[in-house]
């Protein structure tokens, strides 16, 4: 048991290059190429245990050490702020954290809130949200959406939006435009505060391995 | 004011109740631990649950607020409840002890309390045991604390453990070697406690690249002391190489002892108080991966509270000992025999010959209950409460039916035959 590491990788869009990267650090992912919806992955070469899981969830697994590592973006750990090591920035799976509006709108909705004081911004990053409006000293009220967030203002529900874009074709698509950066993103590499002490020549391996694939 | 008379269903939040079986668990590992504390001369203190904010204040730091549960007492004063027991206890000895009464040694088993202000369900309430070696600068006494630790959790947790060393004045002098400002300092340390590695690297990189990369190297769990003396002494900095004498010297004599297999060096270690000023560490599980406690020197804090008395220190967190226990030893906590007794005919009579059976039981160091009333449910009560047996007396109190629940075998026997078959099976 003490010679497994388990880590916690991300479903959806940082799924492929997460996978890529390990395979360029000379991993075996043989087992990410079954085709199939196990949330269990196991590399007996280099005795790896993947447990893939959304996004928001791989910074709740490492903090509670249920794995030892885990790869995800630097905007899910704004959001979540876990006790967790932050060890490397991979330099993929790039994005900004952007303040979006409709377009034509930007002079509206600032003078919407010199009148009212007031701005509906809808989101998945609530915290993110919060804190930056929370440092700019301006009150908003905050619309938590699961997805689709792009719909919100084009559906009335939020004045503006709080979204991570990597290219800002689906924010143009949507006949949105972009008003403020609040942060930039990429893949992080995190890891359990014990484990990093208790593994940590397991895991020291590892990092020096990616470090020379990023390289 | 409450126009709903209801009570609430529920618990303040990050509040927990704690049933009769975890507490004699958790007494298990007190007494453990209490034993090892009594061997070596500590004595037990009691302070209350809350302090004036202002003291407490002083030990936490800046962020204070975020830590404390406060709020007004009847005369207007803010008072908190406890974040931890070093800094009552460092106010304890700055008001009631003499300088010439050092040193004192003192030891607890206390809750504290911290506020936690992310809205994940975190705890906030905390079962420490752990002492203070109050009065002196010996590195011997860090020495003393540590080996105090190791035999505490041989007890408990066999190997399952690693404690991570660090030392306050050797980061400072890193910091210096590294030309940062006060500012920088400042960022250096909040990183660390926030664990965010990648904003260290990007900053220090801004500085000077190889001296970044010897400080990350520095701030990761390092085994083998020879492999951290080596970078200590290629820093070739006289204050880096004299600030490290501590750590090596307590390394060392650990080391004669064949503790050295307990530690490793991580001088990333960097508590959420401030107050420590030289040694300082941390205790990890290997098998729940979670910090079993910490501890440190802290030789400006009772100074504060007005006693000028150098001191170190640490507490174990016994919610996670207790969890470290149960995922590795099951049979660390053996159930004592446990007699549930009962009469056919509930008669007054009857109860009082109940109670005097039950004292000659009790006598022979066998829990016994006693059920004074008829119930029809007794074997689900006494399976429910996991006890050995249940002895039903007859009516004219002579004889007794046992029932053994573990192997659902009944016996019948003279009541005062009974006493002995007990005897038989409590020593078995």
């Amino acid at each position: 048991m003490k010679d497994l590491i388990k880590i916690a990788i991300p479903k959806g869009y940082l799924l492929n290059s997460t996978i890529e990267l390990l395979k360029k650090a000379g991993y075996d992912t043989s087992c990410f190429e079954e085709d199939s919806r196990k949330l269990f992955l196991n590399s007996k070469i280099d005795n790896i245990k993947y447990i893939i899981t959304r996004p928001m969830d791989v910074p709740v697994y490492v903090e509670s050490g249920a794995c030892d590592l885990g790869f995800v973006g630097k905007d899910v750990l704004l959001e979540i702020e876990s006790n967790v090591f932050e060890l490397l920035d991979l330099g993929i799976g790039k994005c900004r954290i952007i303040i979006a509006t409709k377009n034509d709108c930007i002079e509206k909705v600032k003078e919407h809130y010199e009148h009212f004081g007031l701005i509906k911004v809808a989101t998945k990053y609530t915290n993110i949200t919060k804190k930056y409006f929370e440092k700019k000293g301006m009150q908003v009220e905050i619309i938590k959406l699961y997805g689709s967030v792009e719909l919100a203002p084009i559906l009335g529900i939020a004045d503006e939006i709080l979204d991570i874009t990597a290219t800002g074709k689906t924010i143009k698509e949507n006949n949105l435009v972009e008003m403020e950066t609040v942060g930039e993103s990429t893949t992080r590499l995190i890891a359990n505060e014990v484990s990093f002490r208790v593994k940590n020549e397991l895991i020291e391996n590892f990092i020096n391995k990616l470090k020379k694939a990023i390289n | 004011m409450f126009i709903n008379n209801k009570i609430e269903e529920k618990l303040p939040e990050g509040f927990r109740d704690i049933f009769p079986v975890e507490a004699e668990e958790r007494n298990v590992i007190k007494n453990i631990i209490k034993e090892e504390f009594d061997l070596w001369g500590y004595g037990e203190i009691k302070t209350p649950v809350v302090e004036f904010t202002k003291n407490i204040a002083i030990g936490v730091g800046k962020n204070w607020k975020d830590k404390l549960i406060s709020f007004f007492d009847s005369d207007g004063n803010l008072v908190s409840l406890r974040t931890d027991m070093t800094i009552p206890i460092a106010r304890f000895t700055g008001m009631r002890i003499k300088k010439n009464q050092l040193p004192v040694k003192f030891y607890y088993f206390a809750n504290s309390f911290r506020q936690s202000n992310r809205q994940k369900g975190l705890k906030r309430e905390y079962n420490q045991a752990g002492l203070e070696f109050i009065g002196s600068d010996s590195y011997m006494c860090d020495v003393e604390v540590l080996i105090i630790i190791i035999n505490i959790l041989n007890k408990i947790v066999s190997n399952n453990f690693l404690i991570g060393l660090g030392d306050v004045n050797l980061s400072e002098a890193l910091y210096d070697w590294l030309n940062l400002n006060k500012d920088d300092k400042e960022f250096i340390k909040s990183n660390l406690i926030l664990k965010n590695y990648v904003a260290i690297r990007e900053y220090l990189y801004k500085f000077n690249k190889n001296k970044a990369e010897i400080f990350l190297n520095l701030i990761k769990p390092i085994k083998d002391i020879t492999k951290l003396e080596k970078i200590l002494k290629d820093i070739n900095d006289e204050k880096v190489i004299n600030s490290f004498n501590n750590l090596k010297i307590i390394y060392g004599i650990l080391n004669e002892l064949d503790f050295n297999k307990y530690f490793i060096f991580d001088l990333g270690i960097l508590r959420d108080f401030e107050y420590y000023t030289g040694l300082i560490f941390e205790i990890y599980s290997s098998n729940i991966n979670s910090i079993l406690g910490s501890g440190g020197r802290y030789n400006k804090l009772i100074k504060k509270f007005g006693l000028d008395a150098p001191a170190t220190g640490f507490a174990l967190d016994i919610d996670m000992l207790h969890k470290s226990i149960k995922e590795s030893n099951l049979s660390f906590f053996k159930p004592k025999l446990k007699v549930l007794i009962f009469c056919d005919n509930d008669s007054e009579e009857n109860n009082l010959n109940l109670l005097k059976f039950a004292n000659k039981l009790r006598k022979l160091g066998i829990n016994t209950e006693i059920l004074y009333e008829k119930n029809k449910n007794i074997f689900f009560i006494a399976k429910e409460n996991k006890f050995n047996f249940v002895g039903i007396i007859n009516d004219n109190f002579e004889k007794i039916e046992i029932t053994n629940l573990d192997n659902n075998k009944i016996i019948n026997l003279n009541l005062n035959d009974s006493l002995n078959y007990f005897k038989n099976e409590g020593f078995n």
